[in-house]
Protein backbone atom coordinates (compact mmCIF):
# COMPACT_ATOMS: atom_id res chain seq x y z
CA UNK A 1 0.00 0.00 0.00
CA UNK A 2 1.27 3.28 -1.39
CA UNK A 3 1.15 6.60 1.14
CA UNK A 4 2.17 10.01 0.92
CA UNK A 5 3.29 11.64 3.98
CA UNK A 6 2.86 15.75 4.05
CA UNK A 7 5.51 17.13 6.92
CA UNK A 8 5.00 20.71 6.91
CA UNK A 9 6.86 21.73 9.92
CA UNK A 10 6.63 25.83 9.27
CA UNK A 11 4.58 27.57 7.02
CA UNK A 12 4.48 31.38 7.27
CA UNK A 13 2.63 33.92 5.41
CA UNK A 14 2.19 37.90 6.00
CA UNK A 15 -0.88 38.50 5.18
CA UNK A 16 -1.36 42.09 3.53
CA UNK A 17 -1.58 44.77 6.13
CA UNK A 18 0.30 43.01 9.03
CA UNK A 19 3.89 43.83 9.54
CA UNK A 20 4.85 40.42 11.39
CA UNK A 21 4.04 36.76 9.15
CA UNK A 22 1.66 34.09 10.77
CA UNK A 23 2.21 31.13 11.00
CA UNK A 24 -0.25 28.75 8.51
CA UNK A 25 1.11 25.81 9.24
CA UNK A 26 3.51 24.45 11.87
CA UNK A 27 4.22 20.81 13.21
CA UNK A 28 1.48 19.11 10.85
CA UNK A 29 1.57 15.93 9.57
CA UNK A 30 -0.62 14.33 7.39
CA UNK A 31 -0.23 10.98 5.68
CA UNK A 32 -2.82 10.25 2.90
CA UNK A 33 -3.30 6.21 1.89
CA UNK A 34 -2.79 6.63 -2.39
CA UNK A 35 -6.11 4.01 -2.82
CA UNK A 36 -8.15 6.41 -1.45
CA UNK A 37 -10.30 9.67 -2.07
CA UNK A 38 -9.90 12.02 1.15
CA UNK A 39 -11.68 15.13 1.14
CA UNK A 40 -10.54 18.00 3.26
CA UNK A 41 -12.93 20.23 4.99
CA UNK A 42 -11.98 23.06 7.01
CA UNK A 43 -12.93 27.18 7.33
CA UNK A 44 -11.69 29.66 4.87
CA UNK A 45 -7.96 30.98 5.08
CA UNK A 46 -7.56 28.08 7.35
CA UNK A 47 -4.65 26.76 4.39
CA UNK A 48 -6.14 24.55 2.31
CA UNK A 49 -4.83 25.71 -0.98
CA UNK A 50 -1.83 26.30 0.76
CA UNK A 51 -1.67 22.32 1.65
CA UNK A 52 -2.63 21.51 -1.87
CA UNK A 53 -0.05 23.88 -3.43
CA UNK A 54 2.52 22.25 -0.76
CA UNK A 55 1.80 19.19 -1.94
CA UNK A 56 1.47 20.04 -6.09
CA UNK A 57 5.04 21.65 -5.54
CA UNK A 58 3.86 25.29 -6.60
CA UNK A 59 4.69 26.30 -2.97
CA UNK A 60 8.15 25.89 -2.27
CA UNK A 61 8.39 28.20 0.33
CA UNK A 62 8.19 26.07 3.53
CA UNK A 63 9.87 24.12 5.79
CA UNK A 64 9.33 20.07 5.80
CA UNK A 65 8.73 17.44 3.20
CA UNK A 66 6.17 15.56 0.54
CA UNK A 67 7.42 11.93 0.22
CA UNK A 68 5.91 9.08 -1.18
CA UNK A 69 5.92 5.86 0.77
CA UNK A 70 9.31 6.00 3.21
CA UNK A 71 11.49 7.58 0.75
CA UNK A 72 14.94 9.17 2.99
CA UNK A 73 13.95 12.66 0.02
CA UNK A 74 11.46 14.61 -1.32
CA UNK A 75 10.38 12.84 -4.35
CA UNK A 76 8.87 14.63 -7.81
CA UNK A 77 5.65 12.42 -7.80
CA UNK A 78 3.61 13.35 -10.69
CA UNK A 79 0.38 15.64 -9.77
CA UNK A 80 -2.36 16.72 -11.72
CA UNK A 81 -4.62 19.62 -10.09
CA UNK A 82 -7.81 20.60 -10.70
CA UNK A 83 -7.99 24.69 -9.54
CA UNK A 84 -10.63 26.51 -8.40
CA UNK A 85 -10.16 28.30 -11.99
CA UNK A 86 -10.50 26.47 -15.19
CA UNK A 87 -6.40 27.53 -16.02
CA UNK A 88 -6.60 26.53 -19.53
CA UNK A 89 -4.21 28.32 -22.24
CA UNK A 90 -7.11 30.44 -23.94
CA UNK A 91 -4.65 30.59 -27.51
CA UNK A 92 -5.72 26.43 -27.51
CA UNK A 93 -8.40 24.21 -28.39
CA UNK A 94 -10.03 21.82 -25.82
CA UNK A 95 -7.52 18.78 -27.83
CA UNK A 96 -4.31 20.72 -28.13
CA UNK A 97 -4.94 22.10 -24.60
CA UNK A 98 -4.77 18.45 -22.91
CA UNK A 99 -1.98 17.48 -26.13
CA UNK A 100 0.13 19.92 -23.98
CA UNK A 101 0.16 17.87 -21.17
CA UNK A 102 0.34 14.08 -22.69
CA UNK A 103 1.43 14.34 -25.93
CA UNK A 104 0.10 13.56 -29.45
CA UNK A 105 0.04 9.91 -29.68
CA UNK A 106 -2.39 7.91 -31.28
CA UNK A 107 -3.32 6.26 -27.68
CA UNK A 108 -3.52 9.85 -26.05
CA UNK A 109 -5.92 11.04 -28.11
CA UNK A 110 -7.61 7.90 -27.99
CA UNK A 111 -8.18 8.34 -24.21
CA UNK A 112 -8.88 11.85 -24.21
CA UNK A 113 -11.35 11.11 -26.79
CA UNK A 114 -12.98 8.53 -24.32
CA UNK A 115 -13.17 10.77 -21.21
CA UNK A 116 -14.46 13.62 -23.01
CA UNK A 117 -17.55 11.83 -24.83
CA UNK A 118 -17.66 10.77 -20.82
CA UNK A 119 -17.84 14.22 -19.62
CA UNK A 120 -20.19 15.59 -22.75
CA UNK A 121 -17.33 17.21 -24.59
CA UNK A 122 -17.02 15.38 -27.29
CA UNK A 123 -18.16 17.75 -29.75
CA UNK A 124 -16.44 20.96 -28.12
CA UNK A 125 -12.94 18.62 -29.15
CA UNK A 126 -11.63 21.38 -31.45
CA UNK A 127 -13.27 24.62 -29.55
CA UNK A 128 -11.13 27.20 -28.16
CA UNK A 129 -11.72 27.94 -24.46
CA UNK A 130 -13.25 31.43 -24.24
CA UNK A 131 -16.26 29.63 -26.65
CA UNK A 132 -17.02 27.15 -23.87
CA UNK A 133 -19.05 28.13 -20.93
CA UNK A 134 -17.68 27.86 -17.61
CA UNK A 135 -19.33 24.35 -16.47
CA UNK A 136 -17.32 23.28 -19.85
CA UNK A 137 -14.11 24.73 -18.87
CA UNK A 138 -14.36 23.31 -15.59
CA UNK A 139 -14.77 19.68 -17.49
CA UNK A 140 -12.19 20.16 -19.50
CA UNK A 141 -9.79 21.11 -16.87
CA UNK A 142 -11.25 18.00 -14.96
CA UNK A 143 -10.52 16.02 -18.35
CA UNK A 144 -6.95 17.66 -18.40
CA UNK A 145 -6.35 16.42 -14.94
CA UNK A 146 -7.83 12.82 -15.19
CA UNK A 147 -6.15 11.74 -18.46
CA UNK A 148 -2.45 13.17 -17.33
CA UNK A 149 -0.51 10.22 -16.12
CA UNK A 150 -0.15 11.57 -12.51
CA UNK A 151 -0.14 9.82 -9.09
CA UNK A 152 -2.12 12.13 -7.16
CA UNK A 153 -5.01 14.29 -8.63
CA UNK A 154 -5.25 17.55 -6.77
CA UNK A 155 -8.74 19.43 -6.48
CA UNK A 156 -9.63 22.32 -5.03
CA UNK A 157 -13.56 23.34 -4.37
CA UNK A 158 -14.04 22.68 -8.37
CA UNK A 159 -17.61 22.25 -7.94
CA UNK A 160 -17.35 25.44 -6.11
CA UNK A 161 -19.76 27.75 -8.41
CA UNK A 162 -22.23 25.32 -10.49
CA UNK A 163 -25.91 24.96 -8.67
CA UNK A 164 -27.03 21.90 -7.23
CA UNK A 165 -28.13 20.34 -10.05
CA UNK A 166 -25.24 20.71 -12.02
CA UNK A 167 -22.92 20.01 -9.30
CA UNK A 168 -24.68 16.79 -8.46
CA UNK A 169 -24.14 15.99 -12.00
CA UNK A 170 -20.17 16.98 -11.66
CA UNK A 171 -19.62 14.64 -8.48
CA UNK A 172 -21.20 11.85 -10.59
CA UNK A 173 -18.99 12.24 -13.40
CA UNK A 174 -15.65 12.45 -11.14
CA UNK A 175 -16.72 9.10 -9.46
CA UNK A 176 -17.79 7.63 -12.79
CA UNK A 177 -14.37 8.93 -15.20
CA UNK A 178 -12.31 7.78 -11.67
CA UNK A 179 -13.86 4.03 -11.78
CA UNK A 180 -12.44 4.02 -15.34
CA UNK A 181 -9.21 5.72 -14.93
CA UNK A 182 -8.34 5.05 -10.94
CA UNK A 183 -6.15 8.05 -9.51
CA UNK A 184 -5.10 8.95 -5.81
CA UNK A 185 -7.48 11.75 -5.15
CA UNK A 186 -7.13 15.01 -2.68
CA UNK A 187 -10.07 16.81 -3.01
CA UNK A 188 -10.75 20.22 -1.23
CA UNK A 189 -14.13 21.71 -0.39
CA UNK A 190 -16.49 23.46 2.56
CA UNK A 191 -19.15 21.83 1.17
CA UNK A 192 -20.16 18.82 4.06
CA UNK A 193 -23.10 16.96 1.60
CA UNK A 194 -20.36 17.14 -0.73
CA UNK A 195 -17.21 15.57 0.99
CA UNK A 196 -19.65 12.82 2.65
CA UNK A 197 -20.92 11.85 -0.93
CA UNK A 198 -17.55 11.38 -2.31
CA UNK A 199 -15.04 10.40 0.16
CA UNK A 200 -13.49 7.48 1.93
CA UNK A 201 -12.20 9.82 4.50
CA UNK A 202 -12.38 13.32 5.51
CA UNK A 203 -10.09 15.39 7.35
CA UNK A 204 -11.31 18.30 9.25
CA UNK A 205 -8.37 21.05 9.66
CA UNK A 206 -8.86 23.73 12.08
CA UNK A 207 -7.96 27.31 11.64
CA UNK A 208 -4.54 29.08 11.50
CA UNK A 209 -2.49 27.82 12.51
CA UNK A 210 -3.79 24.69 10.79
CA UNK A 211 -4.59 21.67 13.03
CA UNK A 212 -6.48 18.18 12.20
CA UNK A 213 -9.37 18.37 13.66
CA UNK A 214 -10.80 14.95 12.95
CA UNK A 215 -10.10 12.59 10.75
CA UNK A 216 -13.27 10.14 9.70
CA UNK A 217 -12.74 6.77 7.08
CA UNK A 218 -16.22 6.21 5.55
CA UNK A 219 -16.46 2.46 4.37
CA UNK A 220 -20.38 2.71 3.26
CA UNK A 221 -21.03 2.00 -0.56
CA UNK A 222 -21.00 5.35 -2.20
CA UNK A 223 -24.59 4.17 -3.94
CA UNK A 224 -25.97 3.39 -0.43
CA UNK A 225 -25.44 6.99 1.20
CA UNK A 226 -28.70 8.66 0.30
CA UNK A 227 -30.22 11.65 1.79
CA UNK A 228 -31.11 9.73 5.28
CA UNK A 229 -27.99 7.80 5.42
CA UNK A 230 -26.28 11.94 5.07
CA UNK A 231 -28.52 12.11 7.94
CA UNK A 232 -27.76 9.92 10.41
CA UNK A 233 -24.43 10.31 9.59
CA UNK A 234 -24.14 13.92 10.61
CA UNK A 235 -26.06 13.76 13.56
CA UNK A 236 -23.55 11.03 14.68
CA UNK A 237 -20.40 13.16 13.36
CA UNK A 238 -21.88 16.10 15.78
CA UNK A 239 -22.54 13.76 18.85
CA UNK A 240 -19.05 12.12 18.53
CA UNK A 241 -16.75 15.38 17.81
CA UNK A 242 -17.98 18.46 19.82
CA UNK A 243 -14.78 20.10 18.64
CA UNK A 244 -16.50 20.28 15.22
CA UNK A 245 -18.87 22.61 16.39
CA UNK A 246 -17.48 25.38 14.50
CA UNK A 247 -17.27 23.44 10.79
CA UNK A 248 -21.35 22.75 10.91
CA UNK B 1 -17.75 47.50 -46.71
CA UNK B 2 -14.43 46.34 -49.06
CA UNK B 3 -14.74 49.05 -51.36
CA UNK B 4 -15.30 51.50 -48.64
CA UNK B 5 -12.25 50.09 -46.90
CA UNK B 6 -10.33 50.91 -50.17
CA UNK B 7 -12.08 53.81 -51.27
CA UNK B 8 -11.25 56.14 -47.72
CA UNK B 9 -7.32 55.55 -47.95
CA UNK B 10 -7.38 56.11 -51.33
CA UNK B 11 -9.24 59.20 -51.32
CA UNK B 12 -7.17 60.83 -48.03
CA UNK B 13 -4.19 59.58 -50.26
CA UNK B 14 -5.58 61.81 -53.01
CA UNK B 15 -6.10 64.91 -51.07
CA UNK B 16 -2.58 65.18 -49.90
CA UNK B 17 -1.26 65.32 -53.49
CA UNK B 18 -3.10 67.04 -54.67
CA UNK B 19 -2.49 70.02 -51.55
CA UNK B 20 0.95 68.73 -52.66
CA UNK B 21 0.53 69.72 -56.43
CA UNK B 22 -1.70 73.40 -55.47
CA UNK B 23 1.28 74.45 -53.22
CA UNK B 24 4.13 73.10 -55.80
CA UNK B 25 2.39 75.28 -58.91
CA UNK B 26 1.41 78.14 -56.42
CA UNK B 27 5.26 78.77 -54.54
CA UNK B 28 6.36 77.60 -57.95
CA UNK B 29 10.21 76.78 -56.68
CA UNK B 30 13.20 74.55 -57.25
CA UNK B 31 12.80 73.46 -52.92
CA UNK B 32 9.27 71.84 -53.76
CA UNK B 33 9.02 70.19 -56.95
CA UNK B 34 5.77 68.71 -58.11
CA UNK B 35 4.17 65.13 -57.74
CA UNK B 36 4.60 64.55 -60.92
CA UNK B 37 8.47 65.86 -60.94
CA UNK B 38 9.34 63.25 -57.83
CA UNK B 39 7.74 60.61 -59.24
CA UNK B 40 9.30 60.82 -62.81
CA UNK B 41 12.80 61.22 -60.54
CA UNK B 42 11.67 57.96 -58.89
CA UNK B 43 11.20 56.04 -61.66
CA UNK B 44 14.51 57.20 -63.45
CA UNK B 45 16.29 56.46 -60.18
CA UNK B 46 14.70 52.79 -60.06
CA UNK B 47 15.89 52.04 -63.98
CA UNK B 48 19.22 53.24 -63.17
CA UNK B 49 19.14 50.78 -60.63
CA UNK B 50 20.83 52.94 -58.26
CA UNK B 51 17.66 53.52 -55.66
CA UNK B 52 17.80 49.56 -55.49
CA UNK B 53 21.32 49.08 -54.92
CA UNK B 54 20.96 51.75 -51.81
CA UNK B 55 17.96 50.90 -50.69
CA UNK B 56 18.86 47.06 -50.42
CA UNK B 57 21.55 47.93 -48.30
CA UNK B 58 19.32 49.93 -46.10
CA UNK B 59 16.98 47.24 -46.11
CA UNK B 60 19.50 44.85 -45.01
CA UNK B 61 21.20 47.03 -41.90
CA UNK B 62 17.40 47.74 -41.19
CA UNK B 63 16.57 43.66 -41.11
CA UNK B 64 19.67 42.43 -39.06
CA UNK B 65 19.50 45.14 -36.50
CA UNK B 66 16.05 44.49 -35.67
CA UNK B 67 15.90 40.96 -35.73
CA UNK B 68 19.54 41.08 -32.97
CA UNK B 69 17.67 43.82 -30.83
CA UNK B 70 14.02 41.72 -30.77
CA UNK B 71 15.76 38.15 -29.74
CA UNK B 72 18.26 40.60 -27.42
CA UNK B 73 15.27 42.94 -26.16
CA UNK B 74 12.72 39.77 -25.82
CA UNK B 75 14.86 38.01 -23.35
CA UNK B 76 16.24 40.70 -21.58
CA UNK B 77 12.78 42.35 -20.65
CA UNK B 78 11.43 38.90 -20.07
CA UNK B 79 14.12 38.01 -17.24
CA UNK B 80 13.60 41.89 -15.63
CA UNK B 81 9.94 41.22 -16.22
CA UNK B 82 10.27 37.89 -14.06
CA UNK B 83 12.46 38.69 -11.18
CA UNK B 84 11.80 42.24 -9.35
CA UNK B 85 15.51 41.57 -7.89
CA UNK B 86 17.04 41.92 -10.95
CA UNK B 87 14.76 44.80 -12.19
CA UNK B 88 15.90 47.17 -9.40
CA UNK B 89 19.15 46.62 -10.21
CA UNK B 90 18.89 47.15 -13.63
CA UNK B 91 16.18 49.72 -13.98
CA UNK B 92 18.88 53.30 -14.03
CA UNK B 93 21.08 51.25 -16.84
CA UNK B 94 18.00 51.03 -19.09
CA UNK B 95 17.17 54.95 -18.25
CA UNK B 96 20.65 56.07 -19.10
CA UNK B 97 20.44 53.99 -22.04
CA UNK B 98 16.95 55.23 -23.27
CA UNK B 99 17.97 58.41 -22.99
CA UNK B 100 21.35 58.56 -24.67
CA UNK B 101 20.99 60.48 -27.92
CA UNK B 102 21.11 58.31 -30.79
CA UNK B 103 23.59 60.84 -32.30
CA UNK B 104 26.10 60.39 -29.30
CA UNK B 105 25.93 55.70 -29.69
CA UNK B 106 26.25 56.21 -33.21
CA UNK B 107 29.44 58.65 -33.26
CA UNK B 108 31.05 56.83 -29.97
CA UNK B 109 30.17 53.10 -32.27
CA UNK B 110 32.05 54.61 -35.38
CA UNK B 111 35.15 56.36 -33.13
CA UNK B 112 35.60 52.74 -30.88
CA UNK B 113 35.03 50.18 -33.61
CA UNK B 114 36.16 52.14 -36.40
CA UNK B 115 34.02 52.63 -39.40
CA UNK B 116 32.81 49.56 -40.26
CA UNK B 117 29.57 47.36 -40.66
CA UNK B 118 29.42 45.57 -37.25
CA UNK B 119 29.69 49.29 -35.83
CA UNK B 120 26.85 50.41 -37.78
CA UNK B 121 24.92 47.35 -36.98
CA UNK B 122 25.98 47.79 -33.08
CA UNK B 123 24.72 51.44 -33.09
CA UNK B 124 21.26 50.70 -34.30
CA UNK B 125 20.66 47.90 -31.74
CA UNK B 126 22.21 50.05 -29.09
CA UNK B 127 19.48 52.27 -29.82
CA UNK B 128 16.61 50.40 -30.44
CA UNK B 129 17.33 47.73 -27.51
CA UNK B 130 15.94 49.61 -24.53
CA UNK B 131 13.09 50.43 -26.52
CA UNK B 132 11.87 46.68 -26.90
CA UNK B 133 13.41 45.87 -23.54
CA UNK B 134 10.99 48.10 -21.66
CA UNK B 135 7.41 47.03 -23.59
CA UNK B 136 8.28 43.45 -22.88
CA UNK B 137 9.31 43.66 -19.51
CA UNK B 138 5.41 45.39 -19.35
CA UNK B 139 4.65 42.35 -20.77
CA UNK B 140 6.47 39.40 -19.00
CA UNK B 141 4.94 41.65 -15.11
CA UNK B 142 1.64 40.86 -16.68
CA UNK B 143 1.96 37.38 -16.94
CA UNK B 144 -1.04 35.28 -15.92
CA UNK B 145 0.79 33.60 -12.33
CA UNK B 146 -1.94 30.86 -12.29
CA UNK B 147 -1.00 29.75 -15.85
CA UNK B 148 2.56 29.45 -15.27
CA UNK B 149 1.41 27.58 -12.37
CA UNK B 150 -0.28 25.33 -14.20
CA UNK B 151 2.81 24.91 -16.43
CA UNK B 152 4.85 23.60 -13.27
CA UNK B 153 2.10 20.81 -11.81
CA UNK B 154 1.74 19.34 -15.20
CA UNK B 155 5.95 19.10 -15.39
CA UNK B 156 6.23 21.00 -18.82
CA UNK B 157 9.92 21.77 -18.14
CA UNK B 158 11.00 25.22 -19.24
CA UNK B 159 11.09 25.39 -23.09
CA UNK B 160 7.61 24.36 -23.38
CA UNK B 161 6.30 26.94 -20.63
CA UNK B 162 8.33 29.17 -22.32
CA UNK B 163 6.68 28.37 -26.11
CA UNK B 164 2.85 27.64 -25.06
CA UNK B 165 2.75 29.34 -21.86
CA UNK B 166 4.32 32.84 -21.70
CA UNK B 167 4.85 34.18 -25.69
CA UNK B 168 1.37 33.64 -26.43
CA UNK B 169 1.14 36.13 -23.87
CA UNK B 170 3.77 38.71 -24.65
CA UNK B 171 2.58 38.78 -28.04
CA UNK B 172 0.74 41.45 -28.03
CA UNK B 173 3.75 43.17 -26.84
CA UNK B 174 6.50 42.03 -29.25
CA UNK B 175 3.84 43.05 -32.01
CA UNK B 176 4.31 46.50 -30.42
CA UNK B 177 7.65 46.49 -29.83
CA UNK B 178 8.06 45.88 -33.54
CA UNK B 179 6.29 47.91 -34.54
CA UNK B 180 7.51 50.99 -33.02
CA UNK B 181 10.93 49.83 -33.61
CA UNK B 182 10.34 49.35 -37.06
CA UNK B 183 9.75 53.25 -37.38
CA UNK B 184 12.76 54.23 -34.88
CA UNK B 185 15.16 51.67 -36.69
CA UNK B 186 14.31 53.56 -39.94
CA UNK B 187 15.04 56.99 -38.57
CA UNK B 188 18.12 55.54 -36.84
CA UNK B 189 19.93 53.63 -39.73
CA UNK B 190 19.42 57.02 -42.17
CA UNK B 191 21.51 58.67 -38.85
CA UNK B 192 23.98 55.75 -39.10
CA UNK B 193 24.58 55.67 -42.69
CA UNK B 194 25.13 59.31 -43.23
CA UNK B 195 27.84 59.88 -40.56
CA UNK B 196 29.79 56.35 -41.34
CA UNK B 197 28.96 54.54 -44.72
CA UNK B 198 29.34 54.94 -48.36
CA UNK B 199 26.31 53.21 -49.27
CA UNK B 200 22.55 52.87 -47.96
CA UNK B 201 19.60 55.76 -48.33
CA UNK B 202 21.42 58.01 -45.08
CA UNK B 203 24.30 58.29 -47.62
CA UNK B 204 22.33 58.75 -50.83
CA UNK B 205 20.08 61.69 -49.02
CA UNK B 206 23.42 63.03 -47.59
CA UNK B 207 24.92 63.17 -51.29
CA UNK B 208 21.52 64.98 -52.27
CA UNK B 209 21.43 67.72 -49.59
CA UNK B 210 24.98 68.69 -50.58
CA UNK B 211 23.52 68.76 -54.53
CA UNK B 212 20.26 70.38 -53.49
CA UNK B 213 18.66 67.91 -55.35
CA UNK B 214 15.00 68.05 -53.55
CA UNK B 215 13.30 65.60 -56.14
CA UNK B 216 15.71 62.67 -54.96
CA UNK B 217 15.41 63.36 -51.89
CA UNK B 218 11.74 63.44 -51.87
CA UNK B 219 11.32 60.18 -54.32
CA UNK B 220 14.16 58.31 -51.90
CA UNK B 221 11.70 59.13 -49.33
CA UNK B 222 8.13 57.82 -51.05
CA UNK B 223 9.81 54.64 -52.11
CA UNK B 224 11.02 54.21 -48.26
CA UNK B 225 6.96 54.86 -47.29
CA UNK B 226 6.19 52.22 -50.02
CA UNK B 227 8.53 49.31 -48.57
CA UNK B 228 7.05 50.36 -44.97
CA UNK B 229 3.55 50.15 -46.40
CA UNK B 230 4.09 46.43 -47.38
CA UNK B 231 5.82 45.49 -44.34
CA UNK B 232 3.05 46.59 -42.08
CA UNK B 233 0.41 44.60 -44.59
CA UNK B 234 2.23 41.96 -45.91
CA UNK B 235 3.75 41.06 -42.49
CA UNK B 236 2.50 42.76 -39.34
CA UNK B 237 -1.21 42.67 -40.65
CA UNK B 238 -1.49 39.05 -41.16
CA UNK B 239 0.84 38.28 -38.13
CA UNK B 240 -1.60 40.36 -36.11
CA UNK B 241 -4.85 38.20 -37.63
CA UNK B 242 -3.55 34.73 -36.89
CA UNK B 243 -3.00 35.86 -33.27
CA UNK B 244 -6.21 36.43 -32.75
CA UNK B 245 -8.04 33.72 -34.60
CA UNK B 246 -8.82 32.11 -31.25
CA UNK B 247 -10.34 35.19 -29.41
Amino acid sequence: MTHLYVNIEKKAFTPVGLPAPSNVFSDFKLDFNTQQLTCIIGPSGCGKTTLLNIIAGIDKDFTGSVRLNDQPQSTDHKVSYVFQTPRLLPWRTVLENIQLIIGKSPSSLLKTQQVLQQLGLLEQLNSYPAHLSIGMQRRVSLARAVISDSETLLMDEPFVSLDLANATKARQLLLQVLEQHPKHVIFVTHDMDEALTLADRIIFLSGAPCQVLADIPISTERLARNNNWLKTFKATLKKDNPNLKTIF
Amino acid sequence: MRHSSLLKPALSISLLLLIWQVLSIFINTAVLPSPFTVFNTLILAIKSGELLYHLGFTLYRLCLSFFIAMMLGVSIGLLLGRSEKVNQFFNSWLIIFLNIPALVTTILCYVWFGLIETAAIFAIVINKLPNVIVTIREGAKNIDEELVEMATVYQLGHLKTLQHVILPQLFPYIMAAARTGLSLIWKIVLVVELLGRSNGMGYQIHLFFQLFDISSILAYTVSFIIIIQFIEIAILQPLDKAAKQWK
